[in-house]
């Protein structure tokens, strides 16, 4: 695999989450208060769609998993890491968590801590809605559970089971806010930074 | 002249002569040089891979499966979108999907450059761990994954023997530009 030499000494959080769950709002809300990095494993995706000119529609998108069988299940991780490492700062979020490897990445710096966030369906339907991805009938909701079952998708829920902190994103956000920042600083007291 | 683009797609088998032409058109004409390589190192430099003949196959081929032969080509073309420069040179186009990619953007020439198999195998006897015999020659072919490329001698507009001297090839080429900027 491939890792910056310097980095493992960053503290990487990992936000694992289904569509609409939150996980970007949260990611976006954590990196102001901890002034980290912020990387998802799917802006490689769309920097490639981007110099290639096509469209950063979601079929485009999945399309791009064929590299993986190409090049290794590890590519996106390694292309990652390149990230993360010119980015050079010492606390980074990475969400977009979708394949086990990709946790198993997390954990392979010292310092790492993964959180699963969730929500039930109907509610991230209702986000997804919001953000104008589907549209408001049963036919925009069948689409959307049948996005669930893709191979991106599917292996969400078991990785979920694997972090280090569950958060549900049912409620309001500020209490969301609080109880991740309040996990976080737990992590930091005890691994001493 | 107006200030309208010209394309000139090069195409031709390996050790033809492609790239010569490409630099001339470039020192002659200021044409803007365009290749697939430096778009493929690109991507292998963001995926962190290394940027090698194997890595760049293989980026290549998956992309063409995922989204079609003329992706590479439409992405080059927004390049052009972006370019003061009136001729661009395309070089190495390999099949007909390419083509017509570049010949739905607009004016585009194809000019094929032929060289005989002794040629061929004379330049590739310069190259090193090559001796330069038929069946170097034809693993050489199989290993730049160009089979279709003799396929678009067909649709060439020019169609230039290069088995002569670089001069010859020059006039030849300058010859092409000068009728097809007409």
């Amino acid at each position: 695999m491939y890792h910056p030499e310097f980095g493992l000494d960053m503290f990487v959080i990992g936000i694992i989450g289904s569509k609409g769950a939150g996980k970007d709002t949260l990611a976006e809300h954590l990196s102001k208060v901890f002034r980290a990095g912020h990387h998802s494993h799917s802006e490689i995706y769309h920097d490639i769609l981007k110099i290639l000119k096509l469209p950063e529609s979601r079929m485009n998108l999945i399309r791009l998993v064929e590299l993986r069988k190409v090049f290794g299940e590890n590519v996106l991780i390694n292309a990652l890491n390149k990230k993360l490492k010119e980015n050079k700062k010492e606390i980074q979020i990475v969400t977009g968590i979708r394949f086990q490897n990709e946790l198993d990445n997390v954990r392979t710096f010292e310092k790492n801590f993964a959180i699963y966030i969730d929500a039930p369906i109907e509610k991230r339907f209702e986000r997804m809605k919001q953000r104008g991805k589907y549209n408001d009938d049963s036919a925009g909701y069948d689409e959307f559970v049948k996005v669930e079952s893709a191979e991106t998708e599917i292996h969400i829920p078991e990785l979920g089971k694997q972090a280090d902190f569950k958060l549900s994103n049912d409620d309001d956000l500020q209490s969301m806010y609080t109880k991740a920042e309040e996990a976080i600083n737990s992590y930091l007291e005890k691994n001493g930074k | 002249m107006e200030s309208e683009k010209v394309i000139i797609a090069i195409a031709g088998k390996a050790l033809s002569g492609k790239t010569l032409a490409a630099d001339f058109l470039v020192s002659r004409f200021s044409a803007r040089h365009i290749r697939i390589s430096r778009l493929l190192e690109r991507l292998l430099d963001l995926l962190a891979l290394e940027n090698n003949q194997d890595n760049a196959k293989k980026l290549g081929s998956v992309l063409k499966e995922i989204y079609g032969d003329g992706v590479l080509m439409h992405a080059l073309l927004d390049t052009t979108e972006h370019n003061d420069r009136a001729l661009f040179v395309f070089d190495g186009i390999r099949n007909l999907e390419e083509l017509n990619e570049l010949k739905e953007h607009g004016q585009c020439t194809l000019i094929y450059i032929d060289a005989s198999k002794e040629k061929r195998m004379e330049r590739l006897s310069k190259e090193e761990n090559s001796k330069g015999t038929e069946e170097d020659l034809q693993n050489f072919d199989r290993s730049q994954g160009d089979n279709f490329t003799e396929s678009l001698k067909q649709y060439a507009d020019f169609t230039i023997n290069n088995d002569g001297t670089e001069s010859e090839l020059e006039h030849e080429l300058t010859r092409c530009i000068i009728q097809s900027l007409d």
